[in-house]
């Protein structure tokens, strides 16, 4: 969630500084991207372990769009020229928080 | 490729459409799934506004003089779905016993609904293809290039 956030802070900065994606901000959105992997892998598993009375499907169903998101962001932010492509990018950031934090009232009933 | 509704701001715009078609329908699928039986009228409304999101964000997407009038119609439907469905909500509670994406103007997704079909109609209207053209998308084509800073969505 606080990766997300950066990077959505970091996709504002270089939108209202007219600037392009470039290679640092690449890096930073595939470690989230990885974080957001691992967050599937260990949501499933909590579920699994978990006593608690979790909506499986809607669980499940926060962490594949989250997995999904940066991606599609990343495939439609591409092929524009211009400083809206990283405006996208914070689009699916600031997704990927709200999602995050669904996730959270979802596990907490 | 490149029509007007679907670069410079209008990529972003088709980006926060995309955000609320998936949302809405995995909402409005989990609705009508579980228990529709509990609140007909606001699980319907769910399943209307879903369609209407992933039309839009397609029509917009697209960029081409029939998707263009398409995303004018959709667009203009969400901003009366909104409306109508915000009235009510707040007039008749009972009618919608559970949240749809428009009750109370959207105020549950911080009234980006109320805020987005707006922003929609607007850009729309920016680029609108001049009169003197055929009509294509490409007419307006040569505005993206810079973007339109004042657009911001």
């Amino acid at each position: 969630m606080l990766l997300a956030g950066v990077g959505a802070l970091w996709s504002a900065v270089l939108f209202t500084r007219d600037q392009r994606l470039g290679d640092s901000l690449v890096w930073w959105l595939t470690a989230l991207e990885v974080g957001l992997l691992l967050q599937l892998v260990g949501g499933v598993i909590a579920l699994v372990v978990t006593e608690r009375d979790v909506d499986a499907a809607l669980f499940v169903g926060y962490l594949l769009t989250a997995v999904l998101m940066l991606p599609a962001g990343v495939a439609w932010a591409a092929s524009e020229k211009t400083r809206w492509g990283v405006g996208v990018l914070f689009v699916a950031c600031v997704s990927v928080v709200a999602l995050a934090e669904r996730l959270l009232q979802v596990w907490q009933g | 490729m490149s029509s007007a509704t679907n670069h410079g701001p209008g990529r972003v715009l088709v980006a926060i459409y995309g955000v609320f078609a998936i949302s809405a329908t995995a909402r409005s699928a989990v609705q009508l799934v579980t228990d529709f039986e509990e609140a007909p009228v606001a699980y319907s409304l769910s399943a209307l506004a879903a369609v209407i999101y992933v039309v839009a964000t397609l029509a917009l997407a697209s960029g081409t003089p029939t998707a263009r009038r398409t995303a004018w119609v959709t667009v203009a439907l969400e901003l009366c779905g909104v409306l109508a469905v915000g009235t009510l909500s707040i007039v008749d509670p009972a009618l919608f016993p559970d949240e749809t994406v428009w009750s109370g103007y959207g105020s549950g997704y911080g009234y980006a609904p109320l805020v987005l079909p707006v922003l929609g109609l607007i850009w729309l209207w920016r680029t609108r293809p001049s009169s003197v053209g055929t009509g294509s998308g490409s007419a307006a084509s040569d505005r993206h290039g810079g973007g339109a800073p004042t657009n911001h969505a």
